[in-house]
């Protein structure tokens, strides 16, 4: 990749940046080939994640992506929405219930506080991925730092 | 089923020795590299270009290549395999650090709580919750990974969806190998659980 292409990524300005604003939805097919990567790419050898019948046994619907996968999905959503300069803070999420083999996440979020705090541009995120099983299975809440305003 | 426990054969209660004390420095096998900033990519498709292109990155606040803040966790999971030699150098490694960090040779509560978790079945394991705090951004260059862990929380026995158990929460901290930098601090909730809902015999 050169870096020609990527001078294509804005970094959001925080002053124009609302309570409220929408981070767009993306949607995310969960294929055998997700889940071989997701263990390949997050070095998680338990085998929830890749034994069908051991998930079953152990009370899941079936296989599920890993708890690296929401982290690695929800640091992608926040900065494909603000751009590459935005720095993760914080990322808090709560399991409901797992995304299985065959499902599609769906993601939907928004901006819900912009402060300043220790000299920094903050934005608090509020991420929910659901599935065909399940509204809202997972929802994070995240803060982004933005790079400072000019004046 | 035999009679009713007693309170000091829970999980709970065999714990409180390794509540909030924390275990000694562990280092990651591996230095950050560019390699495993792109594994972890791949798995989500994240395409931002501080995490992939180095001429783009020099020119952003960052300076430099750096990895998703949010690969911490991932970037610090045990290695799959080790030759023997190494597993040896790095155990001696590891235990040159305790030395230097602590005054007395400390126990890893994580370690042993899991272990008492185990003795009372709950030995299959979910992930409840997790919060993390990204305090600094970390990269190729960087070195190793340094972290330690704590115990902060047992709760009484439960009956869950998926079976019964415990849930354990602990406090980890995360330091670059390079310079000592603290990087990150994550609390976890883990669930131990018993997926066939019987209770310890």
């Amino acid at each position: 990749m050169s870096s020609d292409a990527a001078t294509n990524f804005k970094t959001l300005n925080w002053d124009d940046i609302k309570v409220g604003d929408d981070l767009g939805s993306i949607s995310f097919p969960i294929t055998l080939r997700t889940l071989m990567i997701n263990v390949a790419g997050t070095r998680d050898l338990y085998p929830i994640h890749h034994d069908r019948e051991f998930a079953r046994k152990n009370g899941a619907r079936d296989i599920f992506v890993n708890t690296m996968f929401y982290e690695g999905l929800f640091g992608r959503i926040a900065t494909d929405w603000a751009g590459p300069e935005a720095f993760l803070r914080k990322l808090r999420f709560a399991m409901k219930g797992p995304n299985c083999l065959g499902d599609t996440i769906t993601s939907r979020g928004w901006i819900v506080k912009k402060y300043r705090q220790d000299d920094q541009n903050l934005l608090d995120l509020e991420i929910h991925l659901s599935n065909e099983v399940e509204q809202d299975a997972t929802i994070a809440n995240l803060t982004l730092e933005l790079p400072q305003t000019e004046l | 089923m035999g009679p009713v426990e007693t309170t000091a054969n829970s999980v709970r209660e065999l714990a409180q020795p390794f509540i909030n004390r924390w275990g000694p420095f562990s280092m990651t096998r591996d230095a950050v590299s560019e390699t495993a900033i792109r594994r972890f990519c791949e798995v989500a498709e994240d395409g931002n270009p501080v995490y992939w292109d180095k001429e783009f990155a020099e020119r952003t606040r960052f300076g430099r290549v750096i990895a998703p803040p949010q690969s911490l966790f991932s970037m610090t999971f045990a290695p799959w395999w080790t030759p023997d030699f190494l597993k040896k150098k790095s155990s001696d490694e590891t235990a040159a650090l305790d030395t230097v960090e602590n005054t007395e040779k400390s126990v890893s509560g994580v370690i042993r709580v899991y272990g008492i978790c185990d003795d009372h079945g709950f030995t299959v394991n979910t992930v409840a919750s997790q919060e993390v705090e990204y305090i600094a951004p970390f990269g190729p260059g960087d070195g190793r990974l340094k972290m330690r862990s704590m115990i902060t929380e047992v709760s009484e026995e439960k009956q869950v969806r998926v079976g019964r158990g415990v849930f354990v929460t602990s406090t980890t901290e995360y330091r670059t190998e390079t310079g000592n930098r603290l990087i990150g601090r994550s609390i976890l909730v883990l669930l131990r659980y018993n997926a066939d809902g019987s209770t310890n015999k």
